[in-house]
């Protein structure tokens, strides 16, 4: 008797967690055509994500926009199977991931590279529209004292110093085609060690300024660049991809009005208005819709 | 049969990985990689035992405070050590100290403390009240029947408490490659960025078998350190453990 | 870091409070899955090891073996088959996989400790093999069971979090937005939060233990916990 009690309490438990779990992640069954839109895990894309929403919304649609949902390997496969109808990404970035990650020569010019994504996503019901003018790519940077020093602008002015200077980046630097590989292979430089940092996060930006390491990865449009005064040297032998911000979109839900609304943006999103956007968010702590409002509504488009 | 070749490439891939000469050389290699997880464990496990294991002892010899002490450290079992680590690695003062050493070690030190206390102090107060009565009778000091009585009952529980946090230390230390401190967390981390399942794969295997390791050897080492007539009522194995005499202790102490 | 910040800034609490806590959902029903099909695994498991002794080493070295393996490793090894990004499966099998030996090592434990006076008693009493389980040694080995249970649910409320790092996370969302940009604020929400459901489900689960396992009141004057 007492054993049944326990039993049926058990299961109860047992059946509350399941429902408590299943509640959690209900599948969206909507029958009005709301435009869902993704943003991986980076605040640069939730920012942008919430930029396409906004200006859309103001166009007459209804959007839902959901931010964190992981990497690139979440949220394209999410747009190729209907899951989300729009995703901001970088065009030469995307080409790479969807040729198995390897780096593709179309993706070093920004018409060819959306061209090939294009290709690449038509048979899914995908397709990308045109690029904005934010590049957000990886950048080695060095402090301005270095720069000074050195006489550096380009990667290229590395190559006679980077046998003395430590290289800082993410934990996968060492094995990714981006990073340190691709400087060796492009530019011929051997740096005298690698030290393992984070994403282009407080850590690099720390470790640089300390003298931890004398170059590090970060990103274009991070504002981390600017707000410390780092050099970013130039990419002169293009190593980098042209990795301008794209939006990625169904077919389905693409009309003339959506492609106009997201167009508009282009102009205005330059490199440095989203290395600002990403400042207010990383520097000031303020959050990725409010800061996407207010500077829609700076620069006319609301 | 698609499945079954796509399989036998996976595993393929794994091993020319696991063999590449050049993942076995320089500053990201594996031995070096392995040497610095050992290394950051190490540390901890020794910190975790002068502070918790020596908390546990004052108190379990005393008998005063114990209950205050063993719940705190129940407590301290939820707080995720992910938010630990990457709190300590962007705090000012520690942040990138020592190449990520010191804000992985104040982490995980966190972690260590509470099944070194718990343990230390439920063997200590396991000791009989007779035996510790028989003892004070003969007119040994405290300290004496401390270091000549009490640790010796103690120490299987004690060393229990240092099994279990050893394992926890050494399956989280995988953790701080992800605030900046490498060890063979590095090659996971940087496969699920890249999605390289190959890298992830090759260096989850690494850790799967460093924490093997460590196990089955403070499995014997707890062995080889437990009073002899004590062995007698010590299962083996990877589960081993010694048996507490009520059930929640027995949950405090296991694990 | 970088800017000097308040160790803890309230106002991001109050205007994030629906990503926060849309977070903490994902975190609870992730906890629960995970304890809940590891109970439904331990129990059966732990039956068989308790009744045939030489299944004890296979069914416990395999729970210690991924007990012992690093969830993120386990990940990254579970990744191939069932999909490492924000994958329910990969997260659940890794978490359940963890709570297998404290559950089963638990069961077995308590039903070691039924004292032989009342497995006698049960079958003086006429009940068959299978009854005397069910209604003698199971309820009384509920104590045991019960202690890994609250030992089990508070670790992995503390492991969720690294499912952040595939993707899914819960309060480890939190935490992963606040290490990339240098904020304290999320990740000390992320701490406080998992350990203020960690401290309710245990309460939760103490509660249910004295509804379902009375007896254990007077018994717990001999514990030192």
């Amino acid at each position: 008797m007492l054993l049944r009690r326990s039993l049926m309490t058990v299961a109860a438990l047992g059946t509350t967690a399941i429902v408590l779990a299943s509640c959690s992640s209900t599948p969206s069954a909507s029958s009005k055509p709301t435009i869902k839109i993704g943003a991986t895990n980076f605040e640069e894309q939730e920012i942008v994500a919430n930029l396409y929403g906004d200006v859309l919304s103001n166009a007459g649609y209804k959007v839902k926009v959901e931010s964190a949902l992981g990497t690139r390997a979440v949220v394209v496969p999410a747009i190729q199977h209907g899951q989300i109808d729009l995703e901001p990404d970088y065009a030469a970035s995307l080409l790479g991931y969807l040729h198995g990650g390897k780096p593709q020569a179309a993706g070093t010019q920004i018409n060819t590279a959306i061209a090939a994504d294009k290709a690449a996503l038509s048979s899914s019901g995908v397709t990308v529209l045109s690029a904005s003018s934010a590049l957000d790519t990886n950048v080695f940077a060095v402090t301005r004292a270095t720069a000074a020093k050195d006489h550096l602008t380009t990667l290229s002015s590395l190559a006679p110093y980077a046998s003395k200077l430590i290289l800082g980046g993410p934990p996968e630097c060492p094995t990714f085609a981006g990073c340190e590989p691709g400087l060796t292979s492009v530019y011929g430089l051997h740096f005298a060690s690698f030290k393992s940092l984070d994403e282009a996060g407080p850590l690099s930006v720390a470790a640089l300024k300390n003298g931890e390491v004398q170059v590090v990865e970060l990103f274009s449009s991070d504002g981390n660049v600017v707000s410390n005064n780092f050099v970013a040297l130039t990419d002169d032998k293009h190593l980098e991809g042209a990795d301008y911000i794209v939006p990625v979109i169904r077919k389905s839900v693409d009309t003339a009005a959506v492609t106009a609304a997201l167009d508009s943006l282009n102009s205005k999103l330059t490199t440095d208005a989203i290395s600002q956007l990403n400042l207010d968010v990383t520097a000031n702590k303020e959050q990725p819709a409010a800061v996407a409002k207010t500077w829609l509504a700076s620069v006319g488009l609301k | 049969m698609a499945v079954w070749d796509h399989f036998r490439h996976f595993v393929a891939s794994v091993a020319s990985w696991l063999t590449t000469a050049a993942n076995w050389k320089g500053s990201s290699g594996i031995p070096e990689l392995l040497w610095r997880q050992t290394e950051l464990s190490l540390a901890v496990v020794i910190g975790a035992l002068v502070i918790g294991g020596g908390i546990g002892l004052v108190l379990g010899h005393t008998g005063r405070g114990g209950l205050v002490a063993v719940n705190a450290a129940n407590a301290a079992r939820a707080v995720p050590s992910l938010a630990l680590l990457t709190l300590f690695a962007i705090v000012p003062w520690i942040s990138l100290r020592w190449g990520g050493f010191l804000a992985a070690f104040l982490a995980l030190v966190v972690l260590a403390i509470p099944p070194i206390l718990t343990n230390t102090y439920v063997g200590m107060r396991e000791v009989d009240a007779e035996v510790r009565d028989a003892a004070k009778a003969m007119g040994l000091t405290g300290g004496q029947v401390l270091r000549t009585v009490e640790l010796p009952l103690a120490t299987p529980f004690l060393m229990a408490g240092v099994r279990t946090a050893s394992i926890e230390v050494v399956a989280t230390s995988t953790l701080a490659a992800y605030v900046s401190y490498s060890d063979l967390g590095t090659p996971v981390i940087s496969g699920l960025n890249t999605n390289n399942t190959v890298e992830a794969f090759a260096g989850a295997l690494l850790v799967a078998l460093l924490a093997a390791v460590v196990a089955l050897g403070l499995g014997a080492l707890q062995r080889v350190l437990t009073p002899l007539p004590l062995r007698r009522h010590m299962p083996r194995g990877l589960g081993a453990s010694t048996r507490a005499r009520t059930p929640a202790l027995a949950a405090a102490v296991e694990t | 870091m970088g800017t000097a910040q308040p160790f803890f800034q309230w106002s991001y609490v109050t205007g994030q409070w629906s990503q926060i806590s849309s977070d903490l959902l994902q975190h609870i029903s992730l906890s629960l899955l995970a304890v809940g099909m590891g109970l439904c695994l331990s129990i059966p498991l732990a039956l068989l090891a308790w009744r045939y002794r030489v299944l004890r080493p296979p069914v416990f070295g395999i729970a210690s073996t991924l007990y012992i393996i690093p969830s993120l490793a386990l990940f990254a090894i579970l990744g191939p088959i069932t999909g490492y990004v924000a994958s329910y499966p990969t997260a659940e099998v890794a978490l359940v996989g963890y709570t297998l030996l404290i559950l089963i090592w638990n069961t077995v434990a308590g039903l070691d400790a039924v004292p032989a006076d009342a497995r006698e008693a049960a079958t003086a009493m006429g009940y068959s093999r299978r009854a005397a389980l069910v209604r003698v040694e199971l309820p009384l080995a509920l104590p045991y069971v019960f202690a890994g249970l609250r030992v089990a649910t508070a670790t992995v409320i503390g492991l969720v979090t690294v499912t952040a790092l595939i993707g899914l996370g819960g309060l480890g969302q939190q935490i992963t937005y606040g290490f990339n940009i240098g904020y304290y604020t999320p990740i000390i929400v992320g701490l406080v939060l998992s350990v203020v459901l960690a401290a309710v489900l245990d309460l939760l689960l103490v509660g249910l233990q004295r509804l379902v396992v009375p007896w254990s009141r007077s018994a717990r004057r001999a514990r030192a916990v």
